[in-house]
């Protein structure tokens, strides 16, 4: 059977507000924390957005060298990542 | 295919694409100085058909001061306009990449008709126009383009600074050319 993959969802489907966490489960134990707890900033992003801050990281925070695995320009690479800056600071102040 | 045709800068830019795009330019140039083939303007191309004969050096200078005028420009608009860093090699070197369809402008301004009466205009003079204004078009939209990328500007804001900036370039460069070439 093919494996299903889910993403966090981090908006309200219903009013498009930012969801919350609830509760958080140990698999081990079965422990319950209940709550309220904001999602981090990074977890907002989407699955490409993430790959690419955890690409950028992975190479020291060059973008030239992220040009170079990617196959882009400088340009396209540094506009991508001013995008996510860009993305970051709008949902910092949606909080 | 279409993305290297019209916006090759996701792929190339800054100082390889500033090589790539000085050696069209002197390419570009001895054919025009062959095709009789003037470049007197950012976004011009006239073909000269008169007796006058110019130096092989004004075909040169011509497109280096049309590039020096977009970029100049184009780099103090990015500057102002932007919010992402500009560098300068990459609006440089992606303008200087957009001369390639006058590559083939020059090239085919060998086979242009001549025409010594404008109330005559034939039909394959028609076709040679129609051709010539598709290959500007082509520029305008690298031109686009590379701005578009290297100064990182969108939507709407995009298009109206892209339109002022090539009026104010194509003024410039008409200027400079006025009181040094021609």
């Amino acid at each position: 059977m093919k494996q299903l993959k889910k993403s966090l969802p981090h908006v309200c489907p219903s009013c498009q507000s930012p969801l919350k966490v609830t509760s958080l489960s140990c698999d081990a134990c079965e422990t319950v924390v209940s709550g309220s707890f904001e999602l981090p900033l990074l977890s907002r992003l989407s699955g490409e957005e993430l790959q690419f801050v955890l690409d950028f990281v992975k190479s020291s925070g060059s973008l030239k060298v992220m040009a170079q695995q990617l196959g882009l320009s400088y340009p396209t690479v540094r506009n991508l990542l001013d995008d996510i800056i860009q993305k970051l600071e709008n949902l910092k102040s949606e909080k | 295919m279409t993305t290297w045709f019209f916006n090759p800068f996701t792929y190339i830019a800054g100082f390889k694409s500033l090589v790539i795009g000085w050696i069209i330019i002197l390419v570009t140039a001895c054919i025009a100085y062959y095709s009789h083939t003037h470049f007197d303007g950012a976004i011009d191309a006239h073909l000269h058909a008169g007796n006058k004969m110019y130096p092989a050096w004004h075909y040169v200078a011509e497109p280096f001061i049309d590039w020096s005028s977009l970029v100049l420009v184009f780099f103090i608009t990015g500057r102002i306009f932007s919010i992402s860093t500009v560098r300068f090699i990459d609006i440089a070197g992606t303008f200087a990449f957009t001369r390639w369809p006058f590559f083939f402008l020059a090239l085919i301004n060998f086979l242009a008709p001549e025409t010594k009466d404008l109330s005559h205009i034939s039909l394959q003079l028609l076709f040679f126009a129609f051709v010539s204004l598709g290959f500007c078009i082509w520029m305008i939209a690298l031109m686009y383009n590379a701005f578009r990328v290297s100064a990182n500007i969108k939507g709407s804001k995009s298009v109206w600074l892209f339109i002022i900036s090539l009026i104010v370039a194509e003024m410039i460069s008409k200027i400079i050319l006025h009181y040094t070439l021609h």
